[in-house]
């Protein structure tokens, strides 16, 4: 409760200090809408061309790209801000302050900053979506959406884990704000259908794997293909790399040493 | 001009003492570069795209594409995040200009860039490498040099856009997500439809990426000159508009000392 409570003061914040700015918040939704709107052109071209790539269809695709674009939303709301300041907190000696405060310093360096300029990608992509599942004929829509929210959670934790993970690093090597440059590249191509990439090499399969099960699968159990051994891989993976990560980033808070005059 | 040596020096020392943000660079560049190939050998699979394209020149293509987006690429960040600081007020009041410390400051990246690719070009393909004329090397380094300028004005230009908004990564992503569709990054610009072929010739993302690609890969190009001609073109506009957004953002920039 008392985490919640930090969250919401947090997020209340942000959306004060965002609202002083009305203007520039309605200027993101229009940069986002146009971002978005890009990727949806190039899936129609390519979908002009062709009907299907290995069984999956435009409004398909469409779905994965909401829903990879839905998650990028809600990560921005919530811990992606974790990416921007970790590491020069750490540089600087400021992550002390952090672990004075009384909450749990993982939590407080994760969900300290609600990114609410990207919070509008949320609403774009919850429109892309309904676009989508209008175009299809999908039978137990209640039920499917119940599943598909299941499965954005377990992405969500999964993509959380990456993070947390890759910014444990930086109590060892102080620097890595290149690593957003992995964790950007991991997040954006959540809008590719990446289940529809067959390929027989181990190598490929397992790059391409966590993908799939970010967005990919979500959108599946949307438009009503149960993969149960995909979807039981997904909340597998979510809690093993929950548990993996947040241990690695409590071990690796011994490295720290404040760098504070 | 020996002071910028320096920054260029400075930088590279960075660059060896946290060696790891390497790693990450191009890890993430391999894993959407590998996406995108991936997912254009499934399309080739289903017949479009054939006639100019299989799945070894494609690796090519997408190979020759990250790197010229790499190469000439320039990490806005550094822009907005000295803005956002207030660090850009004690570097302004220093005697040298910042444009040629941020120029200077990216060469030891881009070279590096240059060499992991051509090492990886040549594991991969030096045997088609004695296709390639050595006369076409003069038009290699024209169009690579003209792309990193427009890149480089492209920038700073987003950068600068912190004097206004707190963070400006969306312009960025704005930017590239509309340049992707024409600058070759997302689609080949020869599989586009012939409308958007049209509209792909009369904006510059075309010649910031596919251009430089094409011709770094010894494809045959009509009128090489004329569309480095065209690039020239852009890389004012491009300076010009970098010229005025930063001389208003300077005018209402504010710092507090520490």
């Amino acid at each position: 409760m008392k985490y919640l409570k930090f969250y919401l003061l947090a997020f209340k914040m942000a959306l004060m200090e965002q609202m002083g700015f009305r203007a520039n918040f309605l200027m993101w939704a229009f940069v986002h809408s146009l971002s978005l709107l890009s990727y949806f052109f190039f899936f129609k071209i390519v979908f002009s061309q062709v009907a299907q790539i290995n069984g999956w269809g435009f409004n398909q695709t469409l779905l994965v790209l909401g829903t990879g674009e839905l998650i990028t939303g809600i990560g921005s709301l919530t811990f992606f801000p974790f990416m921007y300041d970790f590491s020069r907190d750490i540089a600087r000696g400021t992550f002390d302050f952090k672990l004075t405060k009384p909450i749990d310093p993982h939590f407080h360096v994760a969900f300290r900053y609600p990114d609410i300029e990207d919070m509008t990608t949320i609403p774009i992509a919850i429109l892309l979506i309904w676009y989508a599942v209008s175009n299809m004929q999908i039978q137990n829509l209640g039920l499917n959406l119940v599943g598909f929210f299941i499965l954005v959670t377990s992405s969500l934790i999964i993509l959380f884990s990456l993070l947390t993970l890759f910014e444990s690093l930086a109590f060892k090597y102080v620097r890595v704000e290149k690593a957003r440059d992995l964790f950007w590249s991991i997040a954006n191509l959540t809008r590719y259908p990446a289940k529809s990439i067959h390929n027989s090499s181990i190598i490929i399969t397992v790059f391409l794997l966590p993908v799939a099960l970010i967005s990919s699968v979500p959108a599946e159990v949307l438009f009503g293909k149960l993969d149960w051994p995909w979807i039981l891989g997904s909340i597998s993976l979510a809690a093993s790399s929950l548990i993996v990560s947040r241990s690695i980033f409590q071990k690796s808070l011994r490295f720290y040493t404040s760098a504070s005059s | 001009m020996r002071k910028y040596f320096y920054y260029a020096f400075l930088a590279l020392q960075n660059l060896v003492e946290y060696r790891i943000n390497i790693f990450w660079k191009f890890s993430g560049l391999t894993v959407r570069t590998l996406m995108l190939y991936f997912f254009w050998v499934a399309v080739l699979g289903t017949g479009f795209g054939q006639s100019n394209y299989n799945a070894t020149s494609l690796a090519a293509y997408y190979i020759a594409i990250t790197f010229v987006g790499n190469f000439s690429g320039f990490d806005y960040h550094n822009v907005a995040d000295d803005i956002r600081t207030g660090d850009l007020s004690t570097i302004l009041i220093r005697p040298a200009n910042y444009f040629l410390i941020l120029f200077f400051g990216s060469l030891p990246d881009r070279i590096l860039t240059m060499l992991i690719y051509l090492v990886l070009y040549l594991a991969l393909f030096g045997k088609e490498i004695g296709s390639l004329s050595l006369f076409s090397l003069p038009g290699i380094i024209a169009v690579l040099i003209v792309s990193l300028l427009m890149n480089f004005f492209v920038g700073i230009t987003i950068g600068a856009l912190a004097f206004w908004f707190r963070r400006v990564h969306g312009f960025e992503a704005l930017f590239w997500n509309l340049g992707g569709l024409f600058s070759g990054q997302l689609i080949p610009v020869d599989l586009l439809p012939a409308k958007l072929l049209v509209i792909a010739n009369y904006l510059p993302f075309k010649y910031m990426v596919f251009f430089p690609a094409q011709v770094i890969l010894g494809k045959p190009i009509n009128n090489l000159w004329q569309n480095v001609l065209i690039q020239a073109v852009w890389v004012f506009v491009f300076f010009l508009t970098m010229v005025i957004i930063w001389k208003k953002g300077i005018f209402k920039f504010e710092a507090s000392g520490q």
